[in-house]
């Protein structure tokens, strides 16, 4: 089975790609070796797309993740897409299944919904079959770490990509259920309570710095 | 009113439509700003993270010369071709450059987390969308959610999302949409 995980984050230490690694190596224990087109970068490049044409012909399924800058996934993830489309003759007959991860800092699901739903127009586009999305909210702290030294911030990563490695591999959807237990808040608390205590420990930090 | 215009719509688009929508814009504006995406070259957001930090951008471009005039504009306004129901890749790269305009704090609004506004000016929002003639159902209305979304993340004052489709009159579809913010003239 062809597997290919898109990584579209422009950042150096980047979530995505902690994320596309424990995806990768779930998959592999599935006798799966996925494709990782990592974009790295804050733009594209001509090769990095001609190696994601040539990916995607063969591939069974897509996984495209990327994080949300400001209600959409970065430049550089939309900028793929794009260039995908343009060169979509290239793709011959490929018609992978495709799903989609889109994460922020912010915990509340609501701010990744027209990502994905921008993702899923580009899906359509391409003709594409779509399995669904996966959202995580209050993935900041993980700040590129490995999930499994991320603490509580990936608790709710983890177990959603080890059932989305099955569900990859058995070429199935994501079920609702999965759905939303992946876009619950990491830390059960009220919105005013997480802001406050976010606020409270930059003040410290800032604090710190200033007596440094 | 201030009225900063952040446009990856180019010649390549109906001419007649592009052109029309800055003459709107201009009619309605004391003071217009236009930064068109074609013919500018702008850096794509490094996402360091120093504008939350600092609240200064590192790249040093047009972009970082204009967001001083978006903090304290009236008018920020959009213009995209929609694709994929959203911006086009262009305006997208302005578009993650205004992450400055939020603060390293957070606050809650309407209900959810954000970045508190650094700058205490309120401005509105007008996102015009030229619709494809192969786009997809439903991209019209994501278009619609995205401005409404940007308008929340950016703490603006007011929104309205204008989508334009196919051969409509440009020209009065953005009037009516700067009519319903109350500035037309």
């Amino acid at each position: 089975m062809n597997v290919v995980l898109f990584v579209g984050s422009p950042r150096a230490t980047s979530n995505t790609r902690s994320m596309a690694a424990f995806l990768s190596a779930r998959l592999a224990e599935r006798d799966i070796q996925p494709i990782v087109l990592d974009a790295k970068r804050p733009t594209l490049d001509e090769a990095f797309v001609t190696r994601s044409i040539d990916a995607i012909r063969d591939a069974d399924a897509l996984v495209l993740m990327a994080p949300v800058y400001l209600d959409l996934p970065p430049h550089v993830a939309l900028s793929w897409m794009h260039a995908i489309r343009e060169r979509r003759e290239g793709l011959g007959e490929a018609s992978p299944s495709v799903y989609a991860i889109s994460h922020s800092g912010y915990f509340e699901p609501i701010h990744k919904d027209v990502s994905i739903e921008a993702i899923r127009h580009f899906v359509r586009r391409m003709g594409w079959g779509w399995n669904g999305a996966l959202r995580f909210g209050g993935t900041s702290p993980i700040d590129g770490k490995p999930l499994e030294e991320a603490g509580p911030f990936s608790a709710k990563v983890r177990p959603a990509l080890v059932r989305l490695a099955d569900l990859i591999a058995k070429r199935r959807p994501i079920p609702i259920d999965l759905a939303r237990a992946a876009s619950r808040r990491p830390i059960p608390l009220p919105t005013r309570w997480i802001v406050w205590l976010m606020n409270a420990y930059l003040r410290s930090v800032s604090k710190r710095a200033t007596q440094r | 009113m201030k009225t900063v215009l952040l446009t990856s719509l180019s010649a390549d688009h109906d001419p007649d439509a592009v052109s029309s929508i800055e003459r709107v814009l201009r009619d309605s504006a004391d003071d217009l700003r236009v930064l068109a995406l074609a013919d500018t070259a702008i850096g794509a957001c490094l996402a360091c993270g120093n504008c939350n930090a600092a609240g200064r951008c590192v790249l040093r471009d047009e972009m970082t010369e204009i967001l001083p005039e978006i903090a304290s504009c009236d008018l920020l306004v959009l213009a995209t071709s929609i694709v994929f129901g959203v911006h086009h890749p262009l305006l997208k790269l302005a578009v993650d450059r205004l992450m400055p305009l939020g603060g390293g704090r957070f606050a809650v609004r309407h209900g959810e987390m954000h970045h508190a506004p650094r700058h205490p000016k309120r401005f509105a929002l007008v996102g015009i969308g030229l619709l494809e003639a192969s786009a997809a159902p439903g991209e019209a209305d994501t278009f619609e959610r995205l401005i409404g979304r940007h308008a929340i993340n950016l703490a603006c004052s007011d929104h309205v999302a204008v989508v334009v489709r196919g051969d409509a009159d440009a020209k009065g579809a953005v009037r009516s949409g700067l009519a319903r913010l109350g500035v037309d003239r």
